[in-house]
C-alpha cells in the first residue's frame, strides 16, 4: 500500500475493514476448521502418480532421481490445474441500501465479497473486483496478494452505491473483457430485467466462465410484512407507491417468488449456481451452506 | 315528507366525517424506503382498480350510514297513513270553553254549545295518532278541571270529557290556555297542538292581548287549533243584578232591592216583567219593565218585607225566552235580624238625660216615640262607666263607647273577645278620655282600634272648624251622600277632634274625611267583628254632628255595616272561593256543604286561626244557593254564586281579533261541522315516522360495513 492509500484509509475506516476481515476469515477459518481443506485445492499444477514409461512418452517427463536409484525409467505424472481467477461484481444500486435489520443488503454483499476475496486469495488464486450500479463504479483488477486483499477491502468499506441496476450490462462488459477464464461471482440482489440478467449470464457461460449468483435479499422483501396504510419510497428512481400492504401482500409475494424462480432456472439451465442469501441469516451459514453444496456437486 | 326534528338535519355536515377520516388516513401513511418496487408496482398495477373501487364501497356506505342516522335522529315523517291514526305521535291539550255562556242553545239546534264543543272535542281525541298524549281542560275563569297533564291513557281522557258538564263560571282562557302551554312546553314532545274550543264571545278573552302575546311566543314549537262553536244570537235578557240597599234586614222591615235587567240582543223588548221571590215564594206582584233598548241596561228598586229572621233567598226572575234561560233569574242570600241590641257606654252622663254624653246616639239609635220602642228593630241600653265589670256584653250585638276615659284591663279583654267573636264597637272619644289608654291597650296591645288618638285638631288658635268631606265618597258607608238629593255631609262642622293617627302594619280604612285631609271616621275589620274609631265626640260638645239630618243615617249605616259585616261574602260570583270566618266550635267537626239543587253533599272543615276559624270552599261552579252545615251544635249558613253578568252578553270577538287569532294561529276554525277539525288537525300532523327504518337501516349498512372492511382488508 502506498501512501496515499493509507491517508485514504483512516482509522476508523482500517477498523471497519479489519473488521471486515476478521469476519471474513472468521466465517472462512471457522468453514475450514470443519472441512480441513479449501473446495479450491486442486488449481495448480501439482505432482499426481509414476507410471513406467512407454514409447511415445514425453521424455522431459522421464523422472531421472528415479532412474539413478532404480535404473528403471519411470514418468512423472502430473494433474494439470490452473490457478483461477474469480470475478467478484458487487451491485452497488441504490437497492441495495435497503435493511431491515441490523445489515443493509449493500453491507451483507460486502461483507460476502470481503469473505469471498479473503478465501480466495489465502489459496493463492486471484480475485478481481467490480462494484456498480448502472455502470461501473469502482474496479480493481485480479491479484492475489495480501496487499490486494487490503485494496478490496478498502473499496469496499469505502463504497457508498448511486443510481440504478445495469446488471445485465456489467455482466456482458466482463464476458467481453475477461481474458482468462474464470468464475464470475455476482453479488446482487438481481432486481434487474431477468430476462436480460439471463441473457448476460449465457453470455459469460459462452465465454467459459461459471457463474454464480449470491442474490442478497432482506427478509422484508421475502416476506412482505408490512401492515396499514404505507407509502413505499422507491430506492431507484421508481415513484412513490401509497397501498395497504396486506391487500397485496399475496399478489407481491407471487410476483417476487416468480422472479426468483425464473432466475434460478435460467442459472440452473446454464449450469449456474443461483444462492439466495437472506440478510437476516448469518453470512457464515449462507456461505457454509453454499460451499458445501458445491463440494458435494463437484464430488460427483 | 316532513321532519319532526328539522334542527338535527344540520347534523348532516355530519357526512362530512367519513370523508374527513379518509383524508386524515391518506396522510397517515408509515414512510417505507423500499427496494423491491417493480413487484410492488406490478402488484399494485394489478390490484388498483378493485382496491379503489372497495374504497368507494366503503366509503359511500359508510356515508351512508351516517346519511341515515342525521336523516333518523331528524326524525322525518311521511304523509301517508296520517288520517289511519299511524301518524306521527302528538302530544295535545284540548281546553273546552265551560264557562256559563256555553249552555247558550243557538238558533237550529238541539244542543247547548258546550254539547257541541263536546262533540269537537271527542272528535279531536278520536282522531289523535296512536300512542299520543292528550290532556283537558275544563276552561273557564280559572286553570279548570279536567286532566292537566298530558295522558297516554286517551280513553281516560274520553271519560273526562263524556262526563263533563258545563259551569256557570264566567270566562277567562287565560289561565288554561298558561297551563296548558306551561303543560306542553315540559313536554318532549316534537309535535304539540293546543286545541282550544271555545264559543269566541269576547268575555273570555278579555285578556286578548296577553293571550295572543303568549299563543305568539309559542307558535314556533305548538300547533294552536281555535275552534269556534255557536253564533252570536239577536236576543238575551239579562238580570245582571240584584242587590241589597236597606242597610239593616230586619223583621218587619221593608227590604229595598234593586234589580238590573240588561237587553244584551240587538232588538228592543217590551213589557218584562220582573218578579221577586223570598224563599221561592213569589213576593208581590211582578214589576213590568215597558221597554230595554239594544244594549241598554234598566235598574228597577223592588220592596219586600220581611217576615221572619235567618237566612233568606231572594230571587228576582224574568219571564222571557231566550237563548241562554241561566241568566234570566238571580238570586241572593240575605240574613234578616229581628232585634239589634246596642249598648251605651256612657262616660259622661251629666245631670239630665238631655246633658248625657250618648243622648244624641241614642235618639239616632231607636227614633220613635217610647211606645214604639219596644217594637223597633234596634233597642238601645246605656250603661254608666261604674257598673261596667257588671255588664254582660256578649248580650249585645254592638258597643258603644262614648267619651269614656279608660277601664280596666280585664274589661278591655273582654271587649277584644267581644269584637273578635263578631260583635261591633263604636268609639267616640271627648274631653274625658285618657288617650294615652286608648292608644297604649287599645290600639297597640290588643289590636283592637284602628288609629291612635293623636294631637286636637284644629289648632287651638285656629278660628275655623273643621268641615266633613263634601264630596267624593267612596266608602259603603257615606256613599248615599253621593247622590246630590241626599244632600251632603260638607256642612257638619268640628270644632275638636283627636288626630287619628294609621300606623304601618294595622289594619283600617278610612271612611270619612274632613276637609283638611284629616280622618274624621275610620273602621277596620277585627276578627269576625267590626270598629269604627270616630275622631270627635257623639254629643255636641266638639262638633254639630248630632243634630245634623246626616247623624241617624251614619249610626244606622255603621249598624248596619257592623251586623252585616259578619254576613259579609254570603253572596259571591261564581268561581270564586267562599271564605266565611266562623267560630271555634266548627274546628274539627265534621260540616257538609251542598248545592240547593243537589242531593250530594260534600265535606268540609274549618281550619283555625289567630281570629277563631275559617272554612273555604273553592268549587263554586253552579250558580244558585248553597247550604253550609254543621251538625253538632247544629248551625246553618247559607250563601249565594251569581253568575258572571258579563256571560250573559253574546259580543263576539272582532273582526280585527278574529284576523290576530288567525295569525297565530295554526288552525282558525269558525265551526260547522265537527269533522272540520279533523281535516284541520291532519292538515297540520306529520304522517308515520320512519325513524326506526333509517335506524335499522343504518345497523345493516354498519354490518355489511364491518363485514367487508374486513374482507377487504384480508390479504390478497
Amino acid at each position: 500500500m502506498n501512501n496515499e492509500s493509507i491517508e485514504l484509509l483512516d482509522a476508523k475506516t482500517l477498523a471497519r475493514a479489519d473488521k471486515l476481515g476478521i469476519a471474513a476469515r472468521f466465517i472462512v477459518e471457522g468453514y475450514m476448521a470443519g472441512e480441513h481443506k479449501s473446495p479450491y485445492r486442486g488449481f495448480a499444477i501439482e505432482f499426481s502418480q509414476h507410471r513406467e514409461y512407454s514409447p511415445g512418452d514425453d521424455v522431459r517427463h522421464v523422472d531421472w532421481k528415479v532412474l539413478g536409484k532404480t535404473d528403471r525409467y519411470y514418468i512423472k505424472q502430473y494433474e494439470q490445474e490452473t490457478n483461477f481467477v474469480a470475478h467478484i461484481l458487487v451491485d452497488g444500486s441504490e437497492s441495495m441500501q435497503y435493511g431491515s435489520g441490523d445489515l443493509t443488503k449493500l453491507e451483507y454483499a460486502k461483507l460476502a465479497a470481503a469473505c469471498l476475496s479473503f478465501m480466495i486469495i489465502k489459496q493463492r488464486d486471484a480475485v478481481s473486483l467490480s462494484l456498480f450500479g448502472d455502470s461501473t463504479i469502482e474496479e480493481l483488477p485480479r491479484g492475489n496478494t495480501q496487499n490486494h486483499l487490503f485494496n478490496i477491502l478498502e473499496k469496499l468499506v469505502h463504497f457508498s452505491p448511486s443510481g440504478g441496476t445495469d446488471l445485465s450490462g456489467q455482466l456482458h462488459s466482463v464476458a467481453n473483457q475477461a481474458q482468462r477464464k474464470g468464475i464470475v461471482i455476482v453479488i446482487s440482489d438481481f432486481f434487474d430485467n431477468e430476462d436480460s440478467v439471463l441473457e448476460s449470464v449465457q453470455h459469460l457461460r459462452f465465454v467459459g466462465h461459471e457463474v454464480i449468483g449470491l442474490q442478497i435479499l432482506d427478509d422484508d422483501e421475502i416476506t412482505f410484512p408490512f401492515n396499514g396504510l404505507v407509502e413505499f419510497e422507491g430506492l431507484e428512481e421508481i415513484p412513490n407507491l401509497k397501498t395497504r400492504p396486506t391487500e397485496i401482500r399475496k399478489s407481491y409475494l407471487n410476483e417476487f417468488r416468480e422472479f426468483q424462480n425464473k432466475l434460478r432456472d435460467g442459472f440452473s439451465k446454464n449450469s449456474c449456481h443461483f444462492v439466495e442469501c437472506n440478510t437476516s441469516k448469518p453470512l457464515e451459514e449462507v456461505l457454509g451452506s453454499y460451499l458445501t453444496f458445491r463440494r458435494e456437486t463437484a464430488a460427483k | 315528507m316532513s321532519f319532526l326534528n328539522p334542527a338535527l338535519l344540520m347534523g348532516a355536515a355530519a357526512l362530512a366525517i367519513p370523508i374527513i377520516v379518509h383524508l386524515l388516513n391518506r396522510r397517515r401513511f408509515k414512510r417505507v424506503k423500499w427496494a423491491a418496487m417493480r413487484f410492488l408496482q406490478v402488484s399494485l398495477e394489478r390490484n388498483q382498480r378493485r382496491m379503489k373501487v372497495e374504497d368507494w364501497i366503503l366509503l359511500l356506505l359508510r356515508l351512508a350510514i351516517v346519511a341515515l342516522i342525521v336523516l333518523a335522529l331528524s326524525r322525518p315523517a311521511t304523509d301517508w297513513l296520517k288520517s289511519s291514526g299511524l301518524g306521527s305521535t302528538v302530544t295535545a291539550s284540548v281546553i273546552v270553553d265551560s264557562s256559563a255562556s256555553m249552555q247558550r242553545t243557538d238558533q237550529g239546534s238541539q244542543i247547548t254549545r258546550f254539547d257541541v264543543a263536546k262533540k269537537t272535542a271527542e272528535q279531536a281525541l278520536r282522531s289523535i295518532p296512536r300512542g299520543s298524549a292528550s290532556s283537558i281542560l275544563f276552561a273557564a275563569n280559572s286553570v279548570g278541571t279536567g286532566i292537566k297533564e298530558p295522558s297516554h291513557d286517551i280513553e281516560r281522557v274520553q271519560n273526562s270529557l263524556s262526563n263533563a258538564k258545563s259551569s256557570d263560571r264566567g270566562s277567562d282562557l287565560l289561565p288554561a290556555i298558561q297551563s296548558a302551554i306551561t303543560s306542553l312546553n315540559n313536554n318532549p314532545s316534537t309535535q304539540k297542538e293546543l286545541i282550544i274550543i271555545t264559543d269566541g264571545e269576547a268575555s273570555a278573552w278579555n285578556q286578548f292581548e296577553s293571550i295572543t302575546r303568549v299563543l305568539d311566543q309559542n307558535k314556533e314549537t305548538i300547533n294552536t287549533i281555535i275552534t269556534l262553536v255557536g253564533k252570536k244570537p239577536n236576543e238575551n235578557i239579562a238580570i245582571t243584578r240584584l242587590s241589597q240597599k236597606t242597610p239593616i234586614v230586619s223583621v218587619g222591615q221593608p227590604m229595598r232591592l234593586s234589580v238590573e235587567v240588561t237587553n244584551f240582543g240587538e232588538v228592543e223588548v217590551n213589557d218584562i216583567p220582573v218578579q221577586i221571590s223570598i224563599n221561592e215564594k213569589p213576593s208581590g206582584l211582578p214589576v213590568i219593565i215597558e221597554s230595554i233598548n239594544p244594549g241598554e241596561e234598566k235598574t228597577i228598586t223592588a220592596f219586600v218585607e220581611i217576615e221572619s229572621p235567618g237566612y233568606l233567598r231572594i230571587k228576582s226572575s224574568i219571564d222571557y225566552e231566550d237563548c241562554k234561560a241561566v241568566d234570566n233569574s238571580r238570586e241572593i242570600v240575605i240574613r234578616a235580624i229581628e232585634k239589634i241590641r246596642t249598648l251605651l257606654i256612657d262616660g259622661e252622663p251629666g245631670r239630665s238625660p238631655t246633658e248625657s254624653e250618648t243622648f244624641f246616639l241614642q235618639n239616632a239609635l231607636v227614633p220613635v216615640s217610647e211606645d214604639l220602642a219596644d217594637s223597633f228593630f234596634i233597642t238601645a241600653e246605656k250603661s254608666n262607666l261604674g257598673s261596667i265589670q257588671e255588664l254582660k256584653i256578649n248580650e249585645y250585638d254592638v258597643i258603644f263607647l262614648a267619651n269614656v276615659p279608660d277601664f280596666t284591663n280585664e274589661f278591655a279583654n273582654t271587649l277584644n273577645d267581644f269584637v273578635r267573636n263578631g260583635g261591633g264597637l263604636i268609639v267616640f272619644p271627648g274631653d274625658n278620655i285618657n288617650a294615652s289608654f286608648y292608644n297604649q291597650e287599645l290600639h297597640e296591645k290588643l289590636n283592637l282600634l284602628p288609629a291612635s288618638f293623636g294631637k286636637i285638631i284644629p289648632d287651638q288658635n285656629s278660628l275655623t272648624p273643621l268641615s266633613l268631606q263634601a264630596s267624593g265618597y267612596d266608602h259603603p258607608l257615606v256613599e248615599l251622600w253621593n247622590d246630590p238629593g241626599a244632600g251632603t255631609l260638607g256642612d257638619v262642622k268640628t270644632f275638636k277632634a283627636y288626630e287619628l293617627l294609621m300606623h304601618t302594619g294595622k289594619n283600617g280604612n278610612i271612611a270619612v274625611e274632613y276637609d283638611n285631609g284629616f280622618a274624621a271616621i275610620i273602621e277596620a275589620d277585627v276578627g269576625l267583628g267590626k270598629v269604627y274609631q270616630f275622631s270627635s265626640s257623639a254629643d255636641t260638645e266638639w262638633n254639630d254632628l248630632a243634630v245634623k239630618p246626616a247623624f241617624l243615617p251614619i249610626i244606622h249605616r255603621v249598624i248596619g255595616s257592623v251586623i252585616s259585616r259578619i254576613d259579609s261574602g254570603l253572596n259571591i260570583q261564581v268561581g270564586e272561593t267562599f271564605i266565611r270566618k266562623v267560630s271555634e266550635s266548627w274546628v274539627n267537626k265534621e260540616a257538609t256543604i251542598s248545592h240547593s239543587k243537589s242531593e250530594t253533599a260534600s265535606l268540609i272543615s274549618a281550619e283555625a286561626t289567630n281570629e277563631g276559624a275559617d272554612i273555604e270552599f273553592k268549587k263554586v261552579n253552579t250558580s244558585g244557593i248553597y247550604d253550609l252545615k254543621l251538625t253538632d251544635p247544629f248551625e246553618l249558613i247559607q250563601f249565594s254564586a251569581s253568575g258572571d253578568p258579563r256571560e250573559s252578553n253574546p259580543e263576539k270577538l272582532s273582526e280585527p281579533q278574529i284576523e290576530r287569532l288567525k295569525e297565530i294561529s295554526s288552525n282558525f276554525i269558525e265551526l260547522n261541522s265537527v269533522d272540520e277539525i279533523t281535516e284541520a288537525l291532519n292538515r297540520k300532523r306529520k304522517g308515520a315516522e320512519i325513524w326506526p327504518m333509517l335506524l335499522l337501516a343504518a345497523l345493516l349498512l354498519t354490518i355489511v360495513e364491518l363485514f367487508l372492511s374486513q374482507k377487504f382488508s384480508q390479504e390478497k
